[in-house]
């Protein structure tokens, strides 16, 4: 298990000033001589900005090494502009509060070449004012929340390789059609991620003629969820839910020791960003059809891409059974995400953010581990994944995500 | 020099020394409570001080503990990542907070950072100072936090998720007093800070908080402080109040001293004056036991001293002793006198020195002198045993027995001086020894066994046996007194005889029964016993027993019973041997018979004919001769059961009629017949028996009469609940000699021997008749004469039954002919006899018979042969499997469903009671007693046959719809 430093928010105060004053000159310096030796050693820095010590540590570890990995293969080939990249790990432990201020604490660092967030929609959407002002890409490996993408920014400072809520919501609604449920019950947390799936379900089930009996909602950190048998006495099939780990325990686990007939729960992934397996009451995968959203899988996606990943993964975090690896699907993302950032800034040949911005939405093809990607991104189109590019998995017995077959 | 009384004296030794000892305890007591009530006020304020700090400590960690609670609220944890919608109910929530009852509090919610995330009234509030002070602690440690000082009170606490501090919720309280609740006390108490600004104040109107504290105000007071983190609680208390404790025990104190002088001279004044009253009383008694010679009578005084009260007595005690010591010796003499005794004491030289009333009146009355008779008694009388001496009055010649002790009369230094006679009067008590010697010695001679037993002991010891007792039971009365007769009881003593004893003397009541008893050498015996009870004042003390050795009475009657019970077992044996008997007669002579009426049906000459005719005539005989020992048997064996079945008793008597008109045709007499029944003509009663007696008394008077006419009259007679049939048998025959008459129904009695064997005959018709007769509730008699004929006359209690009418004529034997004929009955024939077999498969020869040989084979037979069959004649007594156990399986199923209700009609020689019963419960349908003749089994095979087919039409119709023919 790796160990990550916090830096203090409250650190480094005064130091605005002298951060832009030595990016005006070197800038100078680069457009005026050919790069220097000195130069050509500092590294350009990438930002990660994701919880690693709260609620969805296992996504936050994944994202991490999804960076890392890539990172290590782009320095392997030389880096970026001939730079080697160095990354700068923030933790903001699901809180929005910290998300921001790392965001503009990491913008105002010289050579920032974009930041890498993290599973919690909520910090994503706190995020945005920053990411703008302090106009700094921002790279979404994670964090589903359709509003994050479709944020009203022009230009828009965010690209996502990672579920799209308004299309989890068709996924999860056509999963639960194909399976011939016809009434469904919701629990969502009370966030702007949950609210945002509210909409996205919603609207997919009315299309599907799929009736919403009810919708139950579930704060952060609420201990029991007390709505577990009305949610098993009510007429509907099957259970829709959208929550992180700790909650989605806690509704799972209320489900399971109400003592009324249990019911298939169908979930958006943020169940499997940590933890959750853990966090569960004996018997509960043995006795409970849990579905999952997922977008990745070793076994799913098996490209010489996915292979080669998979291979670098053992080599630097040890051997382990390709379907045990936590929060497989943020180790993925991360890794497309910082191989195309790193095509589009050899493609920009510059750090500026409207360049690198530029060269993303330029880019014609790429080959992930996740998808070949044709193209990643467009000036409209800021999502990589699609509808087609989901599929559900199932818990199987041992906590471990098995992918439906297709 | 002046005498002082014995109260001046005391009072003025005593006060001084008093007074003294008292003023040196006061001054020690003053010292102490002095002391104490210092310690106590500083008890006090430390008390009072201890409160107030866990007042404060406890306002501070409440508080503390309420906003950590709200801190884990999940909606307040939820608002950190519901970064939108937030604002829509923190504000509400935030303002809605009462921590404190302090209106002016404030209360704020802020981010990892410490910016406000919702705040109430927090900028405007809080001093600028305190604003930041929490921060360090609460957000970087994730501690909880406060602070007081002169500003205000500061309290917060971390928002903490998954154990970091995301956050944190502070409370400010401009005013500590509205965090803590003063105890109740005069003591002034103050919370300040380190320079001296006042806090709080349990008096806030005199000392309010923010102004400094002027310790010159509380100077006269006694002080106590005490450091609470950088706080200074202190407690002044005033000096009347830290001393209250001592004033009420001043006020005891003098209270004390005054009560100790009023009470030494109480005593000293109260002692003297007990003690003077004493020495006058004395002095008084002394004057008047002077002046009057008589003892002194002083009493006792009220509250007077123990000491002072011995003096008294012992003076009192002294002077009466001077007085009596001169009383006469009246009194002497009169206890004397009062004795029942005779006494007289003589000196040594034998002169009586003193006599009492007895002995003065036992000389009268034997008209001695006393000078004399002491004389004799001192040479008759020694010292050493008591003798006895008999005195006769010369008068009336009365004996008198005196006991005479004596002792020596021995003065005061030890000398004996005299002898004291002492004469007692022992008549009366040797009169009664020699009565109850008398009654002893009739007792112990008695032959009847006499024990007493007290039973107010509760284990009711023998106190008493006699001789006897000993001869029945061995047991020496050495060996049994102080015992419980239970000894006597051994293995075999029946329980409920003990326990019959036992109530009995419960109920101290007599008990008179014979139990086994055992004697010493183990030999049991019967013996009769007798309890009484012995009543004393009202209360049974003991019980008498008298016992007799019953045993060889009781030997004999068990003897007696068992000759009973081996003669009625005889009885029995003989009846169940004639039992059995009358199945082996019967059965040969069915052969017989049987036989004979095929043969008949063979081609024979005349004279062929004629033998058989004589055969068959004989047979008839024996079987009738048969019948009547085995029914004179079954009487005897009172196995003879007479039915209660209605039935058509004109039928009956037509049918006899019938036959007896040929009868006497035959042998030339005239047969007139006279038959009145009225309107009933079915009645409830044994047909078969009125039958076999009216055959009885006809075939006498036939048997009897070499010519001449028989006459019958019958006649049903309506008594008051019931019917009467008398039945009247006139012949003009032989007759019978009138000292006869009694002797004929007797048993194997005809009127003489020649009789017998001129007209032949077992001599039990009539008997059996009779007690046929007496079994139906009737009676029969006889009226004749020699050579005048005889009339027999008979009564049977009869019950007319109107309902069983048309039952009784559907089954009458007239409707049998009336059976069409049907071909092709398949008959089932279970037999194991083979002439049996033989004949009855001739008999039915025009149906088509099959033959078994036992019940085992006939259930084969119905299994395996695809033949139906219509009905089975079954005999009962066979080998393997008997008729009942067969028809029983049949009835079962075992055969087939389809012959579980087939007519099954028992052919059985058993003619003993139940035999009918039996084969009914069986399950048979109808019964048949060997030997029967071809008509009655023709009678019964057609009648059972038609019955079994046409239910079998019946029912094949209605399950097929249609008619179909049976087989």
């Amino acid at each position: 298990m790796l160990r990550y430093d916090c830096i203090h928010p409250l650190a480094k105060p005064g130091r605005h000033s002298g951060a832009g004053f030595l990016l005006i000159f070197i800038l100078l310096f680069a457009l005026r001589t050919p790069v220097s030796a000195d130069a050509l050693s500092t590294p350009v820095r990438l930002g990660i900005d994701t919880d690693l010590s709260a609620v969805a540590v296992e996504g936050g570890i994944a994202i991490t090494r999804g960076v890392e990995l890539a990172v290590e293969k782009i320095n392997a080939n030389g880096g970026v502009l001939g730079r080697p990249l160095k990354l700068e790990i923030r933790d903001h432990r699901g809180n929005p509060a910290r998300g921001m201020h790392h965001i503009q604490e990491l913008a105002e660092m010289e050579d920032m070449a974009a930041i890498i967030g993290g599973v919690h929609t909520p910090v994503a959407l706190a995020s945005l004012p920053a990411i703008h002002k302090h106009n700094v890409i921002y790279l979404d490996p994670w964090a589903a929340g359709t509003a994050i993408v479709d944020n009203g920014y022009r230009p828009n400072n965010v690209f996502r390789i990672s579920v799209r809520d308004s299309e989890a919501g068709k996924v999860m609604v056509k999963h639960i059609a194909e399976r011939g449920f016809k009434r469904i019950t919701l629990v969502l947390e009370r966030t702007a991620w949950g609210r945002s799936n509210e909409q996205s379900i919603s609207a997919a089930a009315k299309s599907a003629n799929i009736d919403i009996v009810a919708t139950h909602w579930i704060n952060w950190q609420q201990p029991t969820f007390d709505d577990a048998k009305a949610v098993l006495s009510d007429s509907s099939d099957a259970v829709v839910i959208v929550a992180n780990s700790p909650e989605g325990a806690t509704v799972i686990n209320s489900l399971f020791r109400s003592g009324h007939k249990l019911k298939p729960v169908v979930s958006h992934w943020g169940i499997a960003s940590g933890s959750f397996v853990e966090r569960l009451d004996a018997d509960v995968l043995s006795k409970m059809d849990i579905h999952v959203l997922q977008t990745f899988s070793f076994q799913h996606q098996d490209s010489p891409e996915s292979k080669a990943l998979l291979h670098a993964y053992y080599q630097k975090y040890g051997e382990t059974a390709p379907e045990a690896i936590p929060a497989v699907v943020g180790l993925a993302h991360a890794y497309d995400l910082t191989m195309i950032l790193a095509k589009a800034i050899a493609s920009a040949q510059s750090l500026e953010t409207d360049a690198i911005r530029e060269a993303l939405e330029s880019l014609e093809e790429h080959q992930g581990v996740v998808k070949n990607y044709v193209p990643p991104f467009t000036e409209n189109r800021h999502d990589a994944l699609w509808a087609d590019d989901y599929f559900m998995a199932r818990y199987n017995k041992r906590g471990i995500l098995v992918p439906e077959a297709k | 020099m002046t005498t002082r009384s014995l109260y001046q004296q005391l009072l003025s030794r005593v006060l001084p020394r008093l007074t003294v000892v008292m003023l040196v305890v006061s001054a020690v007591l003053v010292i102490l409570v002095y002391a104490y009530a210092q310690q106590q006020a500083n008890e006090d304020q430390t008390k009072t001080l201890e409160t107030v700090n866990n007042s404060l400590t406890q306002s501070i960690a409440g508080t503390q503990r309420q906003m950590q609670n709200l801190a884990q609220n999940h909606l307040l944890i939820n608002s950190f990542i519901d970064f939108e919608n937030r604002q829509s109910y923190l504000p509400l929530f935030i303002r809605s907070l009462r921590l404190t009852d302090d209106e002016s509090q404030s209360v704020g919610l802020f981010d990892f950072t410490g910016n406000p995330i919702s705040t109430n009234d927090w900028q405007e509030n809080v001093p600028a100072a305190l604003k930041q002070i929490w921060k360090k602690s609460v957000l970087t440690r994730g501690m909880p936090f406060f602070d007081i000082s002169a500003q205000g009170v500061i309290i917060a606490v971390p928002i903490l998720i998954n154990g970091g501090a995301e956050g944190a919720l502070v409370l400010y309280v401009e005013d500590l007093q509205s965090l803590i609740s003063p105890p109740v006390t005069e003591e002034l108490l103050v919370i300040s800070t380190q320079a001296g600004t006042i806090l709080f104040s349990n008096r806030p109107h005199l000392f309010p908080s923010g102004t400094p504290l002027n310790t010159n105000d509380v100077s006269f007071a006694i002080q106590k402080h005490e450091n609470w983190n950088n706080l200074k609680l202190s407690s002044f208390s005033p000096l009347l109040h830290a001393y209250r404790n001592v004033y009420s025990l001043l006020a005891l104190l003098v209270l004390f001293i005054s009560s100790l002088i009023f009470v030494s001279m109480y005593t000293a004044r109260r002692t003297a004056r007990d003690a003077s009253l004493t020495l006058q009383h004395l002095y008084q008694d002394i004057e008047t036991a002077t002046a009057t010679g008589s003892a002194p009578q002083s009493q006792p005084l009220e509250g007077e001293a123990s000491e002072l009260a011995d003096i008294r007595k012992a003076f009192n005690a002294l002077t009466a002793n001077l007085i009596s010591m001169s009383l006469s010796n009246e009194q002497f003499t009169n206890v004397l006198d009062s004795m029942n005794e005779m006494l007289l004491v003589s000196d040594r030289a034998n002169a009586t020195l003193l006599t009492n009333r007895s002995m003065r009146a036992f000389c009268g009355q034997y008209n001695v002198c006393q000078e004399e008779f002491g004389i004799a008694l001192s040479e008759q009388v020694s010292t050493e045993a008591a003798v006895e001496l008999r005195y006769v009055n010369r008068r009336d010649s009365t004996e008198t027995q005196i006991s005479w002790s004596a002792v020596p009369l021995i003065d005061r230094n030890g000398f004996t001086t005299g002898t004291i006679f002492v004469g007692n009067d022992v008549s009366a008590q040797r009169s009664m020894e020699k009565h109850i010697n008398l009654l002893s010695h009739a007792i112990d001679e008695a032959t009847v066994g006499i024990v007493i037993a007290n039973i107010l002991d509760p284990a009711q010891p023998i106190i008493y046996a006699n001789q006897a007792f000993e001869t029945i039971t061995g047991y020496a009365p050495h060996d049994i007194l102080g015992k419980n007769c239970r000894f006597l009881q051994g293995d075999d003593t029946a329980k409920e005889d003990l326990d019959n004893i036992r109530v009995a003397i419960r109920n101290r009541e007599p008990i008179d029964i014979t139990l086994l008893n055992y004697r010493k050498d183990g030999e049991p015996f019967y013996n009769h016993l007798i309890l009484t009870p012995v009543t004393t004042e009202n209360t049974v003390t003991h019980y008498i027993g008298f016992q007799q050795d019953v045993t060889e009475q009781e030997q004999t009657t068990l003897y007696l019973e068992k000759a009973k019970q081996r003669a009625e077992e005889s009885v029995k044996m003989k009846a169940d041997f004639l039992a059995s008997m009358s199945h082996e007669i019967r059965t040969p002579i069915h052969g017989i018979s049987g036989v004979l009426q095929l043969l008949n049906k063979t081609g024979l000459d005349t004279i062929q004919k004629d033998y058989l005719k004589l055969a068959k005539n004989s047979t008839d005989s024996l079987l009738y001769i048969v019948n009547d020992i085995l029914d004179f048997s079954k009487i005897e064996a009172g196995q003879l059961q007479i039915e209660q079945a209605p039935f058509n008793l004109e039928a009956e008597l037509n049918s006899l009629c019938a036959e007896y008109e040929i009868i006497c045709e035959n042998k030339g007499l005239s047969f007139t017949p006279t038959i009145s029944l009225g309107e009933s003509s079915v009645v409830v009663g044994d047909a078969v028996r009125l039958r076999q007696v009216m055959v009885n008394l006809l075939s006498n008077a036939v048997k009897f009469t070499p010519s001449g006419s028989i006459g019958l009259n019958v006649a049903l007679e309506a008594l008051k609940n019931t019917h009467q049939l008398k039945v009247q048998v006139t012949d003009t025959g032989i007759g019978i000699k009138e000292d006869k008459l009694d002797a004929i129904f007797e048993q194997f009695t005809q009127e003489n021997m020649s009789t017998t064997r001129e007209y032949g005959g077992t001599g039990l018709g009539l008997s059996i008749s009779k007690q046929l007769c007496e079994l139906m509730g009737g009676g029969i008699s006889v009226k004749s004469s020699k050579n005048a004929g005889c009339t027999f006359t008979f009564t049977i209690p009869l019950t007319v039954d109107a309902q069983s009418s048309e039952l009784v004529e559907a089954h009458s034997p007239a409707d049998i002919s009336e059976y069409v004929p049907i071909e092709d009955i398949r008959v089932l024939v279970v037999e194991d006899n083979e002439i049996n077999r033989l004949i009855t498969t001739q008999h039915l020869s025009e149906y088509k018979t099959l033959c078994t040989r036992s019940g085992a084979e006939a259930l084969r037979a119905l299994q395996q042969t695809k033949v139906q069959f219509d009905l089975i004649l079954m005999d009962c007594q066979m080998p393997v499997m008997d008729g009942f156990e067969a028809t029983r399986r049949i009835r079962a199923g075992e055969a087939g469903e389809h012959y579980t209700g087939i007519p099954i009609i028992a052919l059985t020689a058993n003619a003993m009671k139940g035999d009918r019963e039996i084969c009914f419960e069986a399950g048979m349908n109808d019964y048949l007693s060997k030997p029967f003749d071809a008509r009655e089994l023709h009678a019964k095979v057609r009648k059972w046959a038609s019955a079994n087919t046409s239910a079998m039409v019946s029912e094949a119709s209605t399950e097929n719809g249609e008619s179909t023919s049976p087989l």
